[in-house]
């Protein structure tokens, strides 16, 4: 053990602990990131899981129904002509808390003489203890967690009030719900058990049971029951198993996923290039050591070991921090990825993140095996360059130099690269492949590129601004070793920005001008329901009627959506009236209006486009739905545009609906005024004649924009995400620059000594960190333009199934370069700030 | 008396693209144990590269190397690292101490590299030390030394491991004339004495006159190898 | 008498429901099944304080009126081969509420009913030394759970009473779970007997602490019998009894010895003796003696010495049962033991209680006599009774 040597490199962070600690903080950013995004997704998915396993209990098979449920008389005969004693009725809704923040709740409507094989941490005492005979006992009686009630302020025996939708609802607390489990009682968290009665009141559910499961033994025994369900049950009951259940709703939202996958990619990128950066820094910095080291007789090995130890030492502490702040981050990331949900596909109440093991394994191999790989190049070098040349430090820039324009050829190539194989290979993989490969032979450019801006800018500097500022000019491409990956990874980030940017703009474009085409009618009205952009909760009985009767209405359009399950993920049906003044307000993928308007009149349906890219069906095809009076098969007579959900939408007439199900209620309804009619007041004048019903009333502006906040909501995360891009970024730029500035303190001893005044030492670092921002940006711009047309028309088309404009917004543009340059200059101050106050002869002697 | 270095018609130039820039053109040189010399010649003459090929930093493209008695140019890059670690000392312009070990570690240093630890390692180090008239300031760090004590370090880090040859490059140009003055006769006096060769490249009058012989270069040929000759 | 487990069954439940008090502290104040139940105040349900008129078979139906209610059988079988099966099979029904006419006229809930069911199942292989019981509970909602008069049926999910005859002369019991199914087919071709003051049975002091009860004592029986899918051609004696009331056990009742046995000079006995909690005999004790004849005899408590001559311990909850019984009637010239055909009939139910077949050997007047029936131990286990 040469302990002495060892000391020699250990003792190193030592000396520097700002730079040290940067190095960490560098490493610890771009693992955060990509982390927090996993624990985020991660922790929604399981919550989401836990609490559908809760709810599900020991079921092996659950009987799923049709837009309205399970006539509840199917239970009575699995228990009394099949006899199957393991089955059990469930109602299920969700409920708002009045408390500030509001909670989604969900309720769960069991009958507890059924649930000791299912659920039995939901029906403690064998079945009746801990309140739960209370339920059948007493109106309105629900059980909670511990924690649900102190956050609804229940206590017990006294009333409690919640929202269901849109009504004031009370209820009596009997019982709380313990479990020792901490995983089962946060699953607890947020649900309302009460008696099936009580649920099927509150939530219109009388008569319909929204699943029945149950336990079917493995044995012989088993395929006969199987064999006798399947004789009595109606058409539009199926048999699923709960996992299929859970999966294909957690499916909904693998588009999501993935377009955040792609964002935390980006990240990750941008991560990789700030530790490949801190440590590359770390080597060059030292080189004049190592070579004294080799001239004293330290083998190459020893040296590559030395600092791979140190690059190590880095790389776990950063990777330790790094985990941490993912997780903290995570904690703040969950609430914008579990409001999206909640808005746009379906109800998961999650507060608290959970620790899985892969995300964190992802995050210790990224931190390690970045932190390694990006210290292997710069160690190799160092431990093979020849003793002579590592004691001077121009020798390697002359070599970086000629290394320059090599890889810029190569960026270009793998730019290329990366572009065809997005534009030809139209799948997700092929997709990040492509856009890794687009944004990492960006980076290769960047060198060149700077090389280039400098060269025509250094005319210019010198005769607008005179030598300090062509001094600059050389000095970011002399120190190019140090400053190219920094630069790079700006750039990248910078790039991150516009392309995020341009992406949410088009997507704004896209669908604000589909709003305006598709919503037409002056007024809305819909039942409140919880997840914001889906209207499946029925209206109350008798609305429709009384609305059609109003005076001063042209016509009113019945709309009736339901989500229709399918073999994969569900899609969502929408029945409605259609008359040729509505036939504008579509807008055709695919089909002729003249031909697919009579043939939907006829038995056609129509899909919209994600739903075409998803499943494959195209105009021709038949899809088959489900319907309560068996599989219908349905010609396919159009696609058209639409933005409301990527699960795909089919649409047709209403009464066939009502003729395929068994369900008499609509969802929404939408109002035509005559020309010159006030909305508004038509708004009010519908309000006032309901006023004891929770109804939903909107004129067609108030809908417009709550859709549009809807859409900017769930670009929540992005936003957020890209600003993280941006921070891992600066704290990269911020690092390199701050130790290459305070390497040349000798440097700036000297100009001190030949006359520059601190005034000027501070144009000289700004100047440079400046232009380090410019090149950034600069480089950006077509980048930022090419990964936005990579999200825009190859990952969200893919992922997603829609057609997006390309929106050019200039500002944005502007923004990121001003971005990059403030950035870049924020990152020079502090440097700046130092170098401009030591003395000249100190900074001298410095050594 | 025996041989430490013997140098060979020693070639060496650089490829550089299409042009190849020859440095040493068939250099002979002989250096006995004991004996103390110096190497003078202008900028770019040549004397660095041949430094670094006496102390196997880099090769010779042709011509043979022999120091203690082994071709080094035969030898291969770690062969040559562990030859270099063993038998040759160093003193730069710059001192090139480490900054972030004690004084008394960067003498210990390469003790260690030779597998020479604990306490026989500790006893040389100090009294090498103390031969340079440093031990009091064993624990403190290199850049709270003034020069001379630096570069008194950096003789004491050259010696200690007893190479069979110290090899100066402008040991005494970074420092004033009488630091430069007390620096030589540490060097001469404790190379001298322990029958090792002493290798100074300089521009100094000085340090040529305190050298038993003188060699010069000029463009890559060595012209000149007597003693006591005028720069 | 089964006034039996329903009783002990809610006890039990107001037990936990106590403990869960316990247990969380900070948030519950004590709110106990009794007080939801509302069960001190028998309000709105009828009481059995008077003798009443028997109508058959409308009273095999239910009688909603009343708090709870049980349809209860038992029965001694053998296949050809001798080989000897006990069984019970019972239903219960407990109403939460008295029953309200619904005058809102919004759409109800067809599960919000006040009435529960429970039943019981449990069989005993003798020559196997086996013993196997099941529980129910549903509630009387969309006809998973029930009972009805014409046809007379009782049922819950798939376990199900049920006559094929209008008169109910002839019923078909079926029950099947985990390893056991009953298949049986009971005739009985004499009229009830009516337990008590011509079927009201005073159970503790004071105006409508009794029940009205009946039983059918020598129910023919034959049908199929099937342990882990071994069926068993069998044929024996069930016994019937039916009780409905709405309060009935004095807070010092503790738990009770009930007796149904078929004694092969053709006369059937019923005894019950309640235990008070000082360990006495209540006075309202008693049972009856039906002859071959058809002739009832009403026995009181003073008819009736009853003497614990062994004692089992259960290994399941510890609890000593009174194993072996020796039974003087001296009214009657009887003079048996009473001795069960498998030391363990516990039932692993909610509430624990001892039910099974059990032999009887001795005299009468000098005649040896034999003959089987069913012993019910209860208020022996822990918890078993409400302090």
């Amino acid at each position: 053990m040469m302990r002495v040597l060892w000391l020699s490199t250990l003792r190193w962070p030592l000396r520097r602990p700002w730079q040290a600690l940067l190095a960490i903080v560098g490493v610890a950013m771009g693992v955060a990131v990509v982390i927090a995004i996993d624990i985020a997704n991660e922790s929604a998915r399981r919550a989401f899981l836990l609490s559908t396993a809760t709810v599900t209990g020991l079921a092996t098979d659950q009987l799923t129904g049709g837009p309205n449920g399970i006539p509840e008389d199917v239970f009575r005969r699995i228990r009394v002509d099949v006899g199957l004693r393991e089955s059990a009725p469930v109602v299920e809704g969700y409920a708002t808390s009045v408390t500030t923040p509001t909670h989604t709740l969900q309720i769960l409507g069991i009958d507890p003489l059924s649930e000791a094989p299912f659920r039995p941490e939901l029906t403690p005492g064998n079945g009746l203890g801990g309140g739960v005979a209370q339920l059948l006992t007493q109106p309105d009686a629900v059980l909670m967690s511990r924690g649900t009630a102190t956050a609804l302020g229940a206590t017990l025996g006294q009333p409690v009030y919640v929202t269901i939708a849109g009504a004031r609802q009370s209820m009596v607390l009997v019982g709380l719900l313990e479990t020792n489990d901490v995983a089962t009682q946060r699953a607890l968290d947020d649900l309302l058990i009460t008696d099936i009665s009580v649920a099927q009141r509150w939530l219109g559910k009388v008569g319909q049971l929204d699943r029945i499961d149950l336990i079917i033994p493995t044995d012989a025994s088993g395929t006969n029951v199987r064999t006798q369900l399947a004789a009595i049950l109606p058409p539009g009951v199926r048999m699923t198993t709960p996992s299929q259940r859970a999966q294909s709703t957690t499916e909904m939202t693998a588009s999501f996923e993935i377009n955040l996958n792609a964002l935390s990619l980006l990240a990750l990128v941008v991560g990789m290039f700030l530790i490949y950066n801190t440590m590359t820094f770390a080597v060059v910095q030292r080189r004049p050591l190592l070579g004294t080291l080799r001239c004293l007789g330290v083998s190459q090995g020893e040296i590559a070991r030395l600092m791979l130890v140190e690059g190590s030492v880095i790389a776990v502490l950063g990777t330790a921090l790094g985990i941490g702040l993912g997780i903290g981050l995570a904690q703040l990331l969950l609430g914008l990825v579990a409001r999206t949900i909640n808005d746009i596909y379906f109800v998961v109440t999650v507060n608290t993140i959970t620790l899985t093991f892969w995300p964190l394994l992802k995050g210790v191999v990224l931190g390690l095996l970045a932190s390694l790989v990006a210290l292997a190049i710069p160690t190799w070098e160092a431990a093979r360059t020849p003793p002579r040349t590592v004691l001077r430090r121009s020798s390697y820039e002359e070599q970086t130099r000629r290394l320059v324009p090599i890889l810029g050829w190569l960026g270009l190539v793998l730019m290329l690269f990366g572009g065809v194989v997005m534009w030809q290979i139209p799948y997700i993989l092929a997709s990040y492949v492509g856009l890794l490969a687009l944004t990492l032979g960006a980076a290769m450019v960047t060198p060149i590129a700077t090389v280039a801006v400098m060269a025509l800018i250094r005319p210019l500097a010198v005769r607008l601004f005179g030598l300090i500022a062509g001094m600059a000019v050389r000095d970011v491409v002399t120190s190019l070793s140090r400053t190219a990956v920094a630069v790079a990874a700006l750039m990248i980030a910078v790039a991150v920005t516009i392309a995020v940017g341009l992406m949410v703009a088009s997507f704004r474009l896209t669908v604000v001008d589909w709003l305006t085409t598709t919503i037409r009618a002056d007024v809305f009205v819909s039942a409140p329901a919880i997840t914001a952009n889906r209207l499946d909760t029925p209206l109350p009985a008798g609305v429709y009627e009384k609305i059609v009767a109003l005076p001063g209405i042209d016509r009113v359009r019945r709309y009736r959506s339901t989500m229709l399950p399918t073999d994969t993920t569900p899609v969502l049906q929408i029945a409605l009236d259609v008359t040729e003044a509505d036939h504008a307000a579509f807008l055709w993928a695919e089909g002729d209006p003249a031909q697919i308007w009579p043939a939907y009149n006829r038995d056609a349906i129509i899909i919209s486009e994600p739903l075409s890219l998803r499943h494959h069906l195209h105009v021709g095809d038949t899809f088959t739905m489900r319907t309560d009076r068996g599989d219908v098969a349905m010609p396919i007579a159009g696609v058209f545009y639409d933005y409301g959900t990527e699960l795909g939408v089919i649409m047709q007439p209403i009464e066939r609906y009502q003729h395929f199900f068994d369900d008499p209620h609509l969802s929404s309804l939408g109002v035509y005024l005559p020309a010159d009619a006030d909305s508004e007041a038509m708004v009010n004048t519908i309000r006032d004649q309901f006023p004891t019903t929770a109804l939903l009333v909107r004129s067609n502006r108030t809908l417009r924009e709550s859709s549009v906040a809807i859409l900017d909501r769930t670009f929540a995360i992005t936003n957020v995400l890209q600003l993280l891009a941006t921070i891992v970024a600066f704290v990269g730029i911020f690092a390199a620059l701050t130790a290459m500035q305070l390497e040349r303190v000798r440097e700036f001893g000297m100009l001190r000594a030949i006359g520059l005044d601190p005034r000027q030492l501070w144009q000289l670092v700004l100047s440079e960190t400046g232009l380090m921002g410019l090149v950034a940006g600069l480089v950006a711009l077509p980048v930022g333009t090419a990964m936005a047309w990579a999200l825009i028309f190859v990952i969200n088309r893919i992922s997603f199934g829609w057609t997006l404009q390309f929106a050019f917004e200039p500002h944005i543009y502007f923004n990121a370069l001003i971005t990059a340059i403030v950035a870049a200059l924020l990152a020079g101050i502090v440097p700046a700030w130092r170098i401009a106050r030591i003395a000249p002869a100190l900074a001298l002697r410095e050594e | 008396m025996s041989m430490i270095v013997d140098l060979r018609n020693v070639e060496k130039w650089y490829d550089e693209g299409s042009t190849r820039r020859q440095v040493l053109h068939g250099v002979d040189m002989h250096i006995q144990a004991g004996e103390r010399v110096a190497l003078v010649g202008k900028s770019g003459s040549g004397k660095s590269s041949l430094l670094n090929i006496i102390s196997g930093i880099d090769y010779a493209n042709a011509g043979d190397v022999i120091i203690g008695g082994s071709d080094i140019n035969q030898l291969s890059e770690s062969a040559r690292t562990q030859f270099r670690r063993k038998h040759v000392g160093f003193v730069f312009q710059f001192f090139n101490l480490v900054p972030t070990l004690t004084v008394l570690e960067n003498v210990l240093l390469p003790l260690e590299l030779n597998g020479i630890m604990g306490t026989t390692a500790h006893t040389r180090a100090m009294q090498m030390l103390e031969q340079v008239g440093l031990a009091d300031r064993a624990a403190t760090a290199p850049d709270r030394l003034s020069g001379g004590e630096q570069q008194r370090v950096a003789v004491a880090r050259a010696l200690v491991h007893d190479p069979l040859l110290v090899l100066a490059d402008e040991p005494t140009g970074n420092l004033d004339s009488d630091t430069g003055e007390q620096i030589l006769q540490l060097l001469t006096h404790l190379t001298g004495a322990a029958g090792r060769a002493l290798l100074m490249v300089t521009h100094s009058r000085e340090v040529a006159a305190s050298a038993d012989r003188v060699v010069r270069i000029q463009a890559g040929y060595l012209v000149d190898d007597t003693t006591g000759v005028q720069i | 008498m089964p006034m039996k487990s329903f009783w002990i069954w809610l006890s039990c439940v107001w037990l936990c429901v106590a403990c869960g008090a316990q247990t969380a502290a900070p948030l519950q104040t004590q709110l106990t099944l009794a007080e939801s139940l509302n069960r001190t105040d028998m309000t709105g349900f009828l009481r059995a304080d008077k003798p009443r008129q028997f109508a058959f078979p409308a009273d095999h139906g239910p009688h909603d009126g009343y708090a709870v209610e049980w349809w209860y059988y038992t029965g001694n079988l053998r296949d050809v081969s001798g080989r000897e099966f006990g069984y019970q099979f019972t239903i219960f029904r407990s109403a939460f509420r008295p029953p309200t006419p619904d005058a809102s006229g919004a759409p109800q809930s067809a599960w919000r009913g006040a009435t529960a069911y429970m039943a019981h199942l449990a069989v005993t292989d003798v020559a196997g030394q086996q013993f196997f019981a099941y529980e129910r509970f549903d509630r009387a909602a969309l006809g998973i759970a029930g009972a009805q008069a014409a046809p007379f049926k009782v049922w819950l999910d798939d376990w199900h009473v049920a006559s094929t005859t209008p008169d109910a002369a002839h019923m078909q019991l079926r029950a099947a779970q985990g390893v056991v199914a009953l298949d049986l087919q009971l005739d009985n071709r004499m009229p009830p007997v009516l337990q008590g003051n011509a079927g009201l049975s005073q159970k503790s002091a004071g105006v409508g602490n009794a029940s009205y009860y009946y039983s059918v004592p020598r129910m023919a029986t034959i049908g199929t019998l099937t342990i882990a899918g071994q069926a068993y051609q069998v044929t024996g004696t069930s016994w019937m009894d039916r009780e409905w009331s709405t309060s009935a056990l004095a807070a010092d009742q503790v738990g009770w010895d009930w007796f149904a046995l078929h004694l092969d000079d053709g006369s059937d006995v019923m005894l019950y003796h309640l235990r008070r909690r000082d360990g006495s005999i209540d006075p309202y004790s008693g049972g009856s003696w039906r002859d071959a004849s058809g002739s009832v005899t009403t026995l009181t408590s003073a008819d009736i010495e009853l003497k614990p001559v062994g004692e089992w311990t259960s290994p399941h909850t510890g609890a000593k049962y009174p194993a072996t019984w020796q039974l003087r009637i001296a009214r009657m010239g009887l003079d048996v033991t009473v001795t069960p055909l498998l030391a363990d009939q516990e039932l692993p139910v909610t509430v624990r209680y001892w039910e099974g077949a059990v032999a009887v050997t001795g005299q009468r007047t000098n005649h040896a006599i034999k003959g089987n029936g069913y012993l019910e131990m209860t208020g022996y286990a822990d918890g078993g009774t409400r302090p």
